[in-house]
């Protein structure tokens, strides 16, 4: 087994709002091991992107971590001082998001932005940046980079946007690239050929990848390891074969349940009701409310995770 | 569309706003004239002959004594008192002094670097050319109102451009980093909004020496303006930060570590670009005025400079505009000016802001 890269412990995160907490995050606890790719699947609202925003300090008021532990390369990200913390997005752990074209500043040419995050993690001449730009836009799929590095955001498409994003993710080589739901707003074709991008990538310059989907299909296909994430805490976590062919908590069958079949017609299944609003969980277990398997000690306490296969987990009482 | 062409589509709207464009062209007009003040006055700002104090406008003829058609040319004229003991000025018609361009005469500097001694026009010998009068120590009232346009038109740019530095920095940073910071930055922005200008501006002429040379005297100025001037726009450009923030590019930056600073001065600032725009051709008659104000109470530009203000307070009493109304043509320049700005503003706002979110001064 590949050494652990980031490993996040018991992590919580909660908003603190007029009238209510939002504990959106309760006790997240998973790795990454370097060089794999795992998948972060759940419903709207499970936590997910909460997850990685905090383990990158970025929660903004009225959020904030309440307790836990990051471990990245050694060093526990929660407490290194802000002047560190800055090094360590961008430099060694990047992000990039849903709305490619929301997340390129409209006043500046990608060329400027690529360079931009050059300049603030590195320390080349203008003249290696504007190389090393060109290359990134060539590795990530941009015909004619040297061209299409003077354009706008908004001249692009979707999936160059996404593309031009990826290029400014991976500039400073970081350890371990984030992508919050990076193919949600792009259309199916080119949501595939940027997942291809993505395992290419991987396979080019070795890093960790986390995949932030609701798309448990796509997890499938993109991810190595898939973890299970609901109402703000991780329900199961195996590798992707174990999880898609033995999947043991009611909520993944659930998913898995939900999806079209490649052969057999049969009828899709939805899971009843829906998400519990954050501020008010049910007690035990939170997918009790949800459960076809309920049963009165479901609803006592939370259970805990547990291995039943080999570096397979999950937290149901019923398995 | 590339950028280019928007910029063009936006300059291309003005031209749908006649007065705005027009503002456009009286203000160019005026900045020229203020620029090449020393080669189109006839004469020094501080050229000055008592014998003429208060002398009326020169008459140019083309028509002499005899009823000849001639260059336009002027007589030379000298005082005499009335009963009342005024002076009355009257023509020497016997001797033609042509108007000549491109004359010799008091030497300026060019942009205040190339020495020279040309002027557009002006009359040789002993005559003056009093295009529109002369003030109480007999100087051209013509050429002090060209080299008070450099004071009185640059105060405004120069003010404001400083206003914007302070406000867009404040307002930056106190909308992006909110909290305590925030709070801060605001409520002493308020405190200076509080305090009537004018009483600000007087308190803080008091903090400084009565006695200033004419450099120092601009820059208190300009300092007294702008420290008035930037919670307005701070306050705005804090608001703007404020949505902004949430802007996924914002947390796109933090994601990939550009520092805070960084993400303020590139990624949030640039957007407030079509408010500043509009705010500052808006405010920048406020400075002018402010100027105005107190170089009119005697207490901002001093003698012999000129500046519309100081110009002005030759024309604080009645009598004065009885009978010298010429003295009040400095009035008319602000009053063009002012307007001229307010009017290019609207415009602006039109094409740069179609929610018309303009907060006045």
């Amino acid at each position: 087994m590949a050494e652990e890269l980031l490993r996040i412990d018991d992590l919580h995160t909660s908003f603190f709002l007029e009238d209510s907490v939002v504990r959106a995050v309760e006790g997240v606890t998973f790795s990454v091991r370097r060089g794999e790719a795992l998948g972060l699947v759940g419903e709207s609202g499970c936590g997910k992107s909460v997850t990685a925003l905090s383990m990158l300090r970025l929660v903004q008021e009225p959020g904030r971590v309440l307790r836990g532990r990051v471990t990245f390369s050694g060093r526990d990200l929660l407490t290194l001082p802000e002047s560190a913390m800055r090094r360590v997005r961008g430099g060694e752990i990047a992000m990039i998001f849903q709305e490619p074209k929301a997340a390129l500043n409209p006043v500046f040419t990608i060329e400027f932005q690529i360079q931009e995050m050059l300049r603030v993690h590195t320390a080349l001449s203008k003249a290696d940046r504007r190389r090393r730009t060109v290359e990134l836009l060539d590795k990530v799929g941009i015909a004619e980079p040297a061209q299409r590095m003077k354009d706008y955001p908004h001249q692009l498409s979707g999936g160059q946007a996404q593309r031009v994003m990826t290029a400014m993710a991976l500039s400073c080589r970081p350890k371990l690239l984030v992508a919050d739901e990076p193919t949600t707003a792009l259309d199916v074709t080119v949501q595939a050929r940027i997942m291809r991008l993505f395992r290419q990538l991987q396979e080019e310059i070795e890093f960790a990848f986390v995949l932030i989907t609701h798309d448990i299909a796509l997890c499938a296909q993109a991810a190595d390891r898939i973890a299970v994430m609901y109402a703000g805490v991780i329900v199961e976590i195996a590798a992707t074969r174990e999880l898609i062919r033995n999947p043991l908590h009611p909520y993944t069958r659930g998913l898995l349940d939900s999806l079209p079949g490649r052969t057999a017609r049969r009828e899709l299944r939805s899971i009843p009701g829906t998400v519990p609003d954050p501020a008010a969980k049910p007690p035990g277990c939170f997918f009790s409310s949800r459960c076809p398997l309920a049963e009165a000690r479901c609803r006592d306490e939370l259970p805990e995770m547990r291995e039943i296969a080999p570096d397979h987990w999950v937290r149901c009482v019923r398995v | 569309m590339t950028q280019q062409t928007l910029k063009k589509g936006r300059l291309r709207k003005l031209r749908h706003h006649p007065l705005a464009m027009i503002s456009l062209w009286v203000l160019a007009a005026l900045y020229m004239s203020a620029l090449f003040a020393g080669f189109l006055a006839p004469y020094h700002f501080d050229h000055e002959d008592r014998a003429a104090s208060y002398a009326p406008p020169t008459k140019i003829r083309m028509i002499d004594e005899e009823g000849h058609l001639r260059w336009p040319f002027i007589y030379k004229t000298s005082f005499t008192f009335d009963e009342y003991y005024n002076r009355v000025y009257v023509e020497d018609t016997t001797i033609r002094y042509p108007v000549r361009l491109l004359v010799r005469g008091d030497q300026y500097r060019l942009f205040g670097v190339f020495p020279s001694r040309i002027h557009l026009f002006g009359v040789e010998g002993d005559a003056r050319l009093y295009l529109w009068g002369a003030d109480s120590r007999g100087r051209d009232l013509f050429s002090r109102v060209l080299y008070g346009g450099q004071i009185s038109l640059s105060i405004g740019l120069v003010g404001v451009a400083i206003s914007l530095v302070i406000g867009l920095t404040v307002g930056g940073i106190s909308g992006y980093f909110g909290g305590r910071t925030d709070t801060l930055l605001m409520r002493v922005s308020e405190i200076l909004m509080v305090i009537p200008g004018f009483y600000l501006m007087l308190a803080l002429r008091s903090v400084f020496s009565y006695s200033l040379n004419s450099v120092q005297m601009y820059f208190m100025i300009v300092f007294i303006m702008s420290f008035i001037g930037w919670p307005g726009i701070a306050r705005v450009v804090r608001g703007m930060a404020i949505s902004l923030r949430e802007r996924e590019f914002v947390l796109a930056a933090r994601t990939l570590g550009v520092p805070r600073m960084k993400i303020i001065f590139r990624h949030i600032l640039p957007h407030t670009f079509s408010y500043v725009v509009v705010a500052a051709s808006i405010s920048v008659p406020g400075y002018i005025l402010g100027e105005s104000a107190l170089s009119l109470l005697g207490l901002g530009i001093q003698d012999p400079y000129a500046s519309w203000g100081n110009l002005l307070s030759e024309a604080m009493a009645v009598s004065q505009i009885r009978f010298h109304p010429w003295v009040l043509i400095p009035g008319v320049f602000i009053f063009l000016t002012v307007m001229a700005y307010n009017l290019l503003g609207d415009g602006l706002r039109d094409v740069y802001d179609p929610k018309r979110q303009v907060v006045r001064r």
